[in-house]
């Protein structure tokens, strides 16, 4: 560092290679508008996600409407953050919520400790729980990231609109 | 079976000296090389086993030819290890390609009708059949016909689910229902591939040890109407514990989840329940322990309870039984630990100054006890459970011993199952027609009501006449003379044969010696263990949990017991009265008395798991922990002393009696040094001599014999 | 060639299932030759015999006899399988029929030599008249004292005889679940060596016990009339005296036959009058449960059992089934698998299951739907059957199917490729017995 020359260099050099590629792009940006632009409007705009980005979790259902988890337990099983707890119940043929003998009558992930691994998904043997791509998880108390069955679970088609 | 010569044989090549006869699967388990099996069950009788061909191994033989040479033989067809006996030279080998395709053929066999619904069976996690089909088995199958249906989740009771479906036939509950607990209730029913378990008639699966076939079914077609779909094996966590439902204190383990013990099984103690619990355990204790618990202190305000906080509880406690002093008095339940008992005992005498505290809640009294005492000994269960296995022959005596004493009854069956024991039984007529001890019994007599000091001078005249040269005092044969004639039928005759073949053990029920006339009984009693050489085995079997523990601590020991205890409430010569982890309303002898004495009394504290009868009667509630939440020590039937852990924590602000007692002592200013429940049991340990000899490492195995008291004349 | 009848001789004597003409054409002569011997002597003539068992193992009947234990005061019983299941046999049911006496007359001689004090006889349930017909003989033989106590005026031998009769079981025709079935339990086998002890040590209520089929206890008699010399050398040397075959199928005149061991196949069919129908296609020459043997392997096999094992199957009980050329094999193998499954005890897995599987595979193929892995499937659930199941039930299941498909894979493939029979016209019946559909079943 001795040389005032060189420190001078290394110093500004690098510097002044940074600035000329984020002008490039600056100017790309205003001027091109081309689809190379790295920055897009969002909220308004949004980014097109890899097929297989894993967000947010939902519990899916068969085309009758019935639940297709069965509360096996097995994505807790699988959780390596021990974020999922689940409660099984029995079906009966007046209260029925899923096909089969089992349903879940508690199904909740904490969210805070979710670390979006997937190996509920991979560990589903209905293929009930699935992580999709809504990644807006941000919220402003602790308990609001309790997600419940209900939170979860897709909405009931509606009737005639299978498929 | 087993002869205690060793043979040698070779497994896999390892050279192993094991007893003759020793079944291969037992060797090969020790030598360190796993077979698998389903059927196989060390407890069950091989009769009607070494079904599932699981175990399948290839077995060889030294053969001496007609010039002298020996070769070895091997057998044409693989052999099941679980039956096979271990004999001189015999060559095994578990691992050979035939046997691997032979394990994965049986495995593809049982899998084809099997459902295969592991996510949503219970025993998926835990399942002999998930876990041989990873290890052994092939990737998949290729049966493509239809499976074997049955409809779901058959009610066998009001305890046990069949699924025929998973059902793999390896007879494992029927064998134990033949063999263990003798009812034979469960068989198979139709042949071939139709074969499924069942009950005759459709009648329903009453035994009382029905929950053992749900623990040893190895998948899950019997499972436990409580536990169904709770929980899966990996939401849980397992403590080990000791069952509080009976005397006979159970080794078992909790199954828990958030605060709820979900299900109960049985721990190996070949000391006492081997293996196995009694329905009254296994559902029974969740179902106690469970439900709405008290959480926080309660104080009574005019006709309801408010909430209040320790601090305010134990105020209004500890300066009422200071005003009571000696007058105060203790009532303490018989599921209170050791532990529990000494604090309060502590609390009494120490604190206090007061000798009124009791446990008993029946009929019987110290007198009946102490006469007991001086005439057999100290100890009131010299012969223990184990011991039962090496008598002769037991004699039963005012017992239904399979509801009161499950696992005692279980080991005479075994006892009598080996050949080893012949089990007597009086009973009264007013009992069932078919007991369980009479199932298997060499003779069964029958009393009339207040008959059985009768029935046992019957007996002894019968086995004076039996025996013409036995050492009898000229008393006692006039004793036996006296009376009504002998009764001549064939059940008194077989049990005076069986009497005279020497020294047994003699077990005695509480309800012997409750009635009034337990001096007679005593006598009579005193006299046939006499005659027999058996006085050093006579039994006094008590039914509360823990009342073998109470009554090692002296706890029943003063007067005016339970009776002057409550008549003093209600006449108030006792002004302040704590009851623990007792409900004398439900549970004394005369719930009348006791209701009327809790009315009057006028100031009752009751501390205890649930809000009870009694409980609703009191001025100060207090909540305190389950044998789940909680560190301790029970005493059982035959004075073993077992450790219990916690499993987790107290709900609210739920607390252990003998802390509640020692921060009562600390109000009283008379402060106690237990900082935990081991301080207790050492105190207890250096004070009372019948603890002298339970040490930590004890307790952590099978469990510390109490001493029995030395006899000074 | 013609037949050689020693059992079989008066069969059709008039009257001869009554005690009279019985005896006057030479019977209890035997009895009382034995009662003239010591008891050892009597097992020795049975050596000398070289009498092999009859119901299907052929096991040397004197080893079994020389096993019981000759001193003590321990309770022997005696046992008769009178349990003839095996589908192609009827030589029992005849012999019970029309000569009662020469078994009654085998048991006691049977009795005396193991100091046996009570036999009883396991009738098949479905011999209803086979067991009228020994109670009668029974009754005979109690009033001339052949039965009961002081035998023949002997104070040292006494024998009762019982009939017990089973409920429809193949299984228990095996030693130990008839064993089990005679106690009063589940028709189901028991540990043989080397797992448990034999019969002979510890049998019926844990005392030895021992069982012999209906014919070998009816050669007895005629043993000790004539000398064991005499009946070894009828036969052949490791083969001796005669064996009665039950021939049905194709043939003219089907029947039970008495011939010597080691007569040649062939000569059985002539005795029976040919076979009828067509040409020769197999023959099964020892019950459904031993392997069939091709047309073209028939050549030059002598009907004993080394001759039969050498043709790569076996003698057995003596069920020997003619098929002509307009045979289905493939229903046939079909048929013989719900047999088994439908008589499978359910005590063991390979059985329990792997008939069952077998019947199902064999149904789809018929029904049209095979697929060619199909016969390799049925080849290999076969090997996971055989010695692998608790008792020879699973063996005996196993072994016709690998044999039909070995020696007739191509009629296999042939209802595979075309979903219909290669015999011209041949259409299998609708499954009419085997098992039958579950309860409560959902499909």
């Amino acid at each position: 560092m001795g040389n005032p020359v060189t420190a001078t260099r290394e110093t500004w050099g690098p510097i002044a290679q940074g600035m000329a590629l984020t002008l490039k792009h600056f100017t790309q940006m205003i001027v091109a508008r081309d689809k190379t632009s790295v920055t897009v409007q969002y909220p308004e705009e949004r980014r097109e996600q890899y097929p297989r980005t894993r967000w947010r979790h939902a519990l899916t259902r068969h085309e009758d409407g019935l639940e297709k988890c069965i509360g096996c337990s097995l994505c807790a099983g699988a959780c390596p953050a021990r974020c999922i707890y689940v409660e099984a119940a029995e079906n009966s043929d007046e209260r029925r919520f899923s096909p089969g003998e089992r349903f879940a009558a508690r199904y909740e992930i904490n969210m805070l400790r979710c670390i979006f691994c997937g190996y509920c998904q991979e560990a589903c043997p209905t293929g009930a729980i699935t992580l999709r791509k809504d990644f807006e998880l941000a919220d402003h108390h602790r308990a609001d990231f309790l997600y419940t069955k209900q939170m979860l679970l897709e909405p009931t088609p509606a009737p005639g609109a299978a498929g | 079976m087993n002869d205690s010569k060793l043979v040698n044989v070779t497994i896999n090549g390892v050279p192993l000296q094991v007893p003759k006869g020793e079944r291969i699967i037992e060797s090969a388990r020790r030598a360190g090389i796993d077979i698998p099996y389903f059927c196989y069950h060390p407890r069950l009788s091989m009769e009607n086993g070494a079904n599932c061909r699981m175990c399948l191994v290839e077995m060889a033989m030294p053969r001496t030819g007609p010039d002298g040479t020996v070769t070895l033989a091997k057998h044409p067809k693989p052999q099941t290890a679980c039956s096979l006996p271990a004999d001189e030279g015999m060559v095994v080998e578990t691992e050979t390609e035939a046997i691997v395709k032979a394990r994965r053929g049986v495995l593809e066999f049982l899998l084809i009708n099997h459902p295969l619904d592991c996510p949503v069976c219970d025993r998926g996690g835990e399942c002999p059949l998930q876990n041989n089909t990873l290890h052994y088995g092939a990737g998949a199958s290729r049966y493509i016909e239809a499976k074997r249906h049955y409809p779901k989740a058959y009610p066998l009771s009001e305890h046990v689910v069949l699924d025929r479906e998973r059902c793999i036939q390896c007879a494992r509950c029927t064998r134990f229902t033949q063999d263990i607990s003798g009812d034979a209730q469960l068989d198979f029913l139709k042949r071939g591939a139709d074969t499924q378990i069942g009950t005759f008639n459709a009648a329903a699966f009453s035994s009382l040890f029905s929950g053992n076939t749900i623990e040893i079914c190895p998948v899950g077609a019997l499972t436990s109407r409580d536990y169904r779909f709770r929980a899966r094996p990996w939401d849980l966590a397992t403590q080990k514990s000791i069952c509080t439902e009976c005397s006979n204190g159970c080794s078992i383990k909790l199954d828990h989840r958030d605060g709820l013990v979900l299900r109960v099984n049985g721990r190996v103690n070949e000391a006492v329940n081997e293996e196995w619990t009694c329905d009254r355990g296994k559902f029974g204790l969740p179902a106690s322990i469970s439900g709405e618990r008290l959480t926080a202190p309660l104080l009574r305000d005019g006709d309801r309870f408010r909430e209040v906080t320790w601090d305010v509880a134990l105020g209004v406690v500890a300066e009422k039984l200071q005003a009571a002093g000696k007058q105060a008095a203790v009532l303490a339940g018989s599921k209170l630990a050791n532990e529990d008992l000494y604090a309060l005992q502590a609390l009494c005498r120490g604190g206090l100054g007061s000798v009124r505290y009791d446990y008993r809640m029946g009929t019987q009294s110290s007198e009946a006890r102490d006469a007991a005492a001086m005439l057999f000994g100290p100890n009131p269960a010299p012969t223990g459970i184990a011991g039962l296995e090496a008598s002769p022959w037991t004699l039963v005596v005012g017992s239904d011993l399979a509801v009161e004493h499950p696992i005692v009854f279980l080991r005479l069956r075994k006892s009598w199952r080996f050949g080893k024991s012949k089990a007597l039984e009086m009973v009264s007529s007013s009992a069932p027609a078919n007991t369980h001890v009479g199932a298997f019994a060499w003779s069964s007599v029958r009393y009339a009501d207040r008959g059985l000091p009768e029935s046992l001078r019957s007996a002894c005249s019968l086995l004076l006449a039996e025996m013409p040269g036995l050492t009898a005092t000229p008393e006692i044969r006039a004793w036996a003379a006296t009376g009504t004639p002998p009764a001549d039928d064939t059940a008194s005759r077989r049990m005076a044969t069986a009497l005279s073949t020497g020294p047994g053990t003699i077990l005695v029920g509480e309800g012997a010696l409750s009635g009034p006339d337990w001096r007679e009984v005593l006598v009579a009693l005193g006299h046939l263990a006499g005659l027999t050489g058996s006085t050093g085995s006579v039994n006094r079997l008590v039914s509360g949990c823990n009342d073998r523990g109470a009554e090692a601590l002296g706890f029943g020991d003063w007067q005016p017991g339970t009776a002057g205890i409550l008549a003093g409430a209600a006449s108030g010569a006792t002004p302040a009265l704590w009851i623990a982890g007792a409900d004398p309303v439900t549970q004394y002898h005369d719930p009348q008395v006791a209701i009327a004495a809790l009315e009057q009394a006028s100031f009752v504290v009751v501390s205890d798991i649930k809000l009870t009868a009694t409980a609703r009667m009191a001025d100060v509630v207090l909540p305190s922990c389950s044998v789940a939440e909680r560190d301790g020590t029970l005493t059982n039937v035959e004075g073993r002393v077992q450790r219990f852990w916690k499993a987790f924590e107290p709900r609210g602000s739920a607390s252990p009696d003998w802390l509640i007692a020692a921060r009562l002592l600390q109000r009283l200013g008379k402060p106690s040094v237990w900082f935990g429940w081991q301080d207790v049991l050492a105190d207890m340990r250096s004070h009372v001599a019948a603890f002298g000899g339970v040490s930590l490492d004890a307790l952590e195995k099978d469990g510390a014999m109490l001493v029995a008291p030395q006899v000074v004349d | 060639m013609a037949e050689l009848q020693v059992l079989l001789q008066h069969r059709n004597v008039p009257g001869i299932d009554g005690i009279d003409v019985y005896e006057s054409h030479g019977g209890y002569a035997g009895l009382r030759a034995a009662l003239g011997k010591e008891r050892q002597a009597v097992i020795d003539e049975v050596k000398a015999s070289g009498l092999r068992g009859r119901g299907g193992a052929g096991f040397p009947t004197w080893i079994k006899w020389n096993g019981l234990p000759k001193s003590g005061s321990a309770q022997h019983y005696l046992l008769c399988n009178a349990d003839e299941g095996e589908p192609g046999t009827f030589k029992d049911r005849e012999l019970l029929l029309k000569l009662p006496h020469m078994v009654v007359e085998g048991m006691a001689i049977a009795a005396y030599a193991t100091r046996s004090a009570n036999g009883f006889v396991y009738v098949r349930g479905e011999f209803v008249e086979s067991a009228t017909q020994l109670r009668k003989a029974i009754d005979q033989a109690y009033r001339r004292g052949y039965l009961g106590r002081n035998i023949l005026g002997r104070s040292d031998f006494c024998f009762d005889l019982h009939i017990h009769t089973g409920a429809g079981s193949y299984e228990c025709g095996e030693e130990t679940a008839l064993m089990s079935s005679l106690m009063g339990e589940r028709g189901q086998p028991r540990l043989k060596p080397p797992h448990g002890p034999l019969p002979v040590v510890s049998g019926v209520w844990g005392s030895p016990t021992l069982i012999n089929n209906v014919e070998t206890y009816a050669c007895v008699p005629h043993i000790l009339t004539h000398g064991g010399a005499w009946y070894a050398a009828m036969g052949t040397q490791r083969s001796p005296g005669t064996k009665i075959f039950s021939v049905s199928g194709h043939v003219a005149r089907p029947g039970n036959y008495e011939i010597e061991l080691g007569t040649p196949l062939t000569e059985l069919i002539e005795l029976a009058g040919g076979v009828v129908g067509g040409a020769l296609k197999a023959v099964i020459p020892g019950g459904s449960s031993v392997p069939i043997l091709p047309a073209e392997k028939c050549a030059g096999v002598t009907l004993d059992y080394e001759g039969c094992q050498a043709a790569g199957t076996m003698l057995g009980s003596g069920g020997f089934m003619v098929f002509n050329d307009k045979t289905d094999i493939v229903a046939l193998m079909r048929r013989t698998a719900q047999f088994y499954a439908h008589e499978s005890c359910g005590k063991c897995t390979p059985c329990r299951e792997g008939t069952r599987w077998i019947s199902r595979v064999l149904d789809r193929i018929t029904a049209g739907a095979g697929r060619m892995e199909d016969i390799d499937l049925l080849l290999s659930i076969c090997d996971q059957i055989d010695g692998r199941s608790y008792c020879p039930l699973g063996d005996a299941a196993s072994w016709p199917i690998r044999a039909g498909i070995r020696n007739f894979r191509h009629e296999f493939e042939h209802w595979v490729r075309h979903g219909s029979s290669p015999i011209p016209g041949f259409v299998p019946p609708v499954r009419s017995h085997g098992p039958g559909p579950v309860p409560g079943r959902q499909e």
